[in-house]
């Protein structure tokens, strides 16, 4: 195939292979640009094309991809974000994980629109990657340092200016939700990437580089820059997010029936007011954001009481209030603050931790785990202090924190007598700060999601916020279409590289998007709404494929029995339980999939260009129909 | 006979509650049930003042201001209020 000149993409992918050290470029292919766009859809290409079913996630033969989309370092807002993509230690399926901050940029002006990276140095390793220059160095001196110890070692014999990405003493010890964290204080937390560098004694990528992309129109181009800033400008959620970014919707998410409370088993939670945003606001001291973004989201939070005053550390999102707060019962913010800041220090992923002590502290409550069994350590709902040990032993792997550093699924295998009751997961990732009786089609994302319960494979808005149309989340109706067509579209945005943050606000509607995809890259394809809109649902379905490969089907779209058996207690949306089989069949309806088996048709692959996965799973004796 | 009272309670969040000066308010209303048209152009200003109740009005007319009544986020002004209800208001926000 004759390669055609990629204007707005590096062009290049990097090959790492850490065993042998060595390193190659290739061209990014054309068919790739086209079929993919870039970011999520690469990440999710490579990995199927590289791994083998029943690759060891944490063996030397798993991938880890990282990858950019064509939109990142040209000037387009909230466009530079970082995907990474890996076999997950925690699902054992496919996984992609989504960080902000500068890496994606930096990643981009160094020249690559991916960076692959395979095997197992044979020591602590951390590569440094300027321009052309590839260099395998020596990280013995920052293996067990704390991510942001690290990070300032490895600026500071670099270059000031790098960028990077850090595992911390979590992921080096294999806890299976270690996240990766940026230099400035982002992450890209879930599904254990963390512990897929760490398997590969990889303790950071650094990166410096100083190659602007070339676009198609670059008068178009900031013509569209300029349309997009007026689009943000004009909506109504934009001051929002610049003044307290996720932290403006918890009291309000709490009101709608979200915000879930005690391990998910309530949704009441006394003094939810220190969670309403006027009492949140107080706690700002400093602001940030993206690079490239005017939303600029970031807001870094300065403990004001008790034993932790003092701290300023990156205000904990809305999940983690959740995750660290509420599901544990805890209203104290300063402790929230201080258990989020240690999940960056140590490398752990905020929602999988404190979903993993709900679970210990229930355990505890039911005396499913004894006091002896947790070291001795009184769990009792609402108290803090053994949420910060907890932290810490898992992390480190230490006493009882060395089992819930499996995560809860295989936490409760290993506890037995009735633990998985309480493991609050789908496909073995926990889940996030929603509960699915109170969004039907939220929930049903949830369930079928390719990664497992993460809120960020399919928001639906449209349920929860009531935007851009509103929809009753309580009905059950409709929901299967309704999911279908959310999962589709965040596809395609991440494929491009755009943040959820504009995306789900329609601060970046859908022809503005195609326009600034062509602008950029001068790809016909782009001009046309039905194609991207096919493009998102191409990777959905190759990203199922690559779980049907492994293993995966309709078994396997579940959640907690908690949410199909036990009604909503409270307004508003009180009695309800989730329609499991209902809510899958009219998804599988929507998608073309088989409706006993969840795997996608040979005739929905083949439309949308996927004859060789279709081929593939039947040579892997799959059955497809 | 004596028309029935029923009793609301608003509820102002963030920004909102700053410029109504005041996180709540109890409305004690002559009447059996009303509409969100009603509260916003009619009992609003009557307690909080015509010209914050405008600009309430207003700000719920441009999408700009999210009104939750008992936890359902209100699709028109044409949704009904009832005794012992609650209406949450507070400015767009998103993400999650």
């Amino acid at each position: 195939m004759v390669q055609h000149k990629l204007y707005a993409y590096a062009g290049r992918i990097l090959w790492i292979d850490l065993t042998s050290k060595s390193y190659s470029t290739t061209d990014t292919p054309s068919d790739l640009v086209k079929n993919y766009i870039g970011a999520r859809g690469f990440g999710t290409k490579i990995l199927w094309d590289q791994l083998r079913p029943g690759t060891d996630p944490l063996g030397p033969d798993n991938k880890i991809v990282f990858s950019v989309g064509p939109l990142a370092a040209t000037g387009i807002q909230s466009a530079s974000r970082f995907f990474v993509t890996f076999k997950s230690p925690l699902t054992g399926g496919y996984f992609r994980s989504v960080g902000g901050g500068q890496f994606g940029a930096e990643m981009k002006l160094a020249g690559y629109d991916a960076i692959v990276i395979g095997g197992r140095a044979e020591k602590p390793t951390y590569l440094w990657i300027h321009d052309d220059v590839v260099e395998f160095k020596d990280a013995s001196h920052v293996w067990g340092a704390m991510t942001t110890h690290a990070s300032e070692h490895l600026i500071e014999e670099t270059d000031c200016n790098a960028k990077l990405v850090v595992i911390g003493p979590a992921g080096e010890r294999l806890v299976n939700y270690a996240s990766i964290q940026t230099n400035d204080n982002r992450s890209a937390a879930r599904g254990g990437g963390g512990a897929v560098m760490g398997s590969k004694n990889l303790k950071a990528v650094v990166i410096k580089g100083s190659k602007k992309p070339e676009v198609f129109d670059r008068e178009e181009l900031n013509r569209l820059i300029k349309e997009q800033l007026d689009v943000y400008m004009k909506n109504p959620a934009f001051e929002g997010f610049r003044q307290l970014g996720t932290n403006g919707i918890i009291y309000l998410f709490y009101t709608l029936g979200h915000f879930p409370t005690y391990n998910f088993r309530q949704a009441e939670l006394e003094n939810v007011d220190v969670f309403r945003p006027e009492n949140l606001l107080p706690y700002v001291v400093k602001r940030g954001g993206c690079y490239a973004c005017a939303m600029g989201c970031w807001q870094f939070f300065r403990a004001v009481k008790g034993p932790f005053a003092g701290i300023i550390w990156d205000k904990p999102e809305y999940e983690t209030q959740c995750t660290l707060g509420s599901l544990i019962g805890i209203t104290q913010r300063e402790a929230i603050m201080y258990a989020n800041m240690l999940c960056d220090l140590y490398g752990l992923d905020t929602i999988s931790t404190g979903v993993t002590i709900a679970f210990a502290y229930e355990l505890y409550e039911k005396g499913i785990l004894t006091r002896r069994e947790v070291d001795g350590l009184d769990l009792r709902w609402g108290d803090p202090e053994p949420v910060i040990e907890l932290i810490r032993k898992i992390a480190l792997r230490e006493g009882v924190g060395n089992v819930l550093a499996e995560g809860v699924k295989r936490a409760a295998e290993i506890i037995g007598r009735g633990a998985e009751r309480y493991a609050m997961h789908v496909k073995g990732l926990e889940l996030a700060a929603y509960d699915p009786r109170a969004a039907k089609a939220h929930g049903l994302n949830l369930a079928t999601s390719n990664i497992g319960a993460s809120h960020m494979y399919g928001w639906s808005a449209p349920e929860i916020i009531g935007f851009p149309e509103k929809v009753d989340p309580l009905t059950a109706e409709g929901k299967g279409a309704l999911c279908k067509r959310l999962q589709d579209e965040m596809a395609l945005y991440e494929a491009a590289g755009i943040c959820q943050f504009p995306m789900s606000s329609g601060m970046v509607p859908l022809d503005l998007l195609s326009k600034m995809l062509y602008a950029a890259t001068g790809v016909e394809e782009f001009k046309k709404l039905e194609y991207l809109i096919a493009l998102g649902e191409r990777i959905v379905n190759l990203e199922r494929a690559f779980n049907v490969r492994e293993g995966f089907s309709r078994k396997d779209d579940v959640l907690p029995e908690r949410f199909l058996r036990e009604p909503y207690p409270r307004a508003p949306a009180r009695g309800q339980v989730f329609e499991l089989d209902k809510l899958l069949d009219e998804y599988y309806a929507a998608r073309g999939w088989d409706l006993k088996t969840g795997v996608p048709t040979r005739n929905k692959l083949e439309e949308l260009g996927l004859k060789d996965v279709a081929n593939e799973l039947e040579r892997l004796g799959k059955h497809i129909t | 006979m004596r028309a029935q009272t029923m009793k609301v309670l608003v509820e102002f969040a963030w920004t909102l509650s700053e410029k109504v000066g005041r996180k709540y308010v109890w409305l004690d209303v002559k009447a059996e049930e009303l509409n969100l048209q009603e509260l916003f152009s009619r009992i609003l200003p009557s307690i909080l003042g015509e010209d914050l109740g405008k600009a309430l009005n207003e700000l719920f007319l441009n999408k700009e201001v999210f009104v939750v009544v008992n936890g359902v986020i209100a699709k028109d002004l044409a949704v009904k209020v009832k005794d012992g209800d609650k209406v949450f208001l507070q400015p767009i926000a998103s993400g999650g």
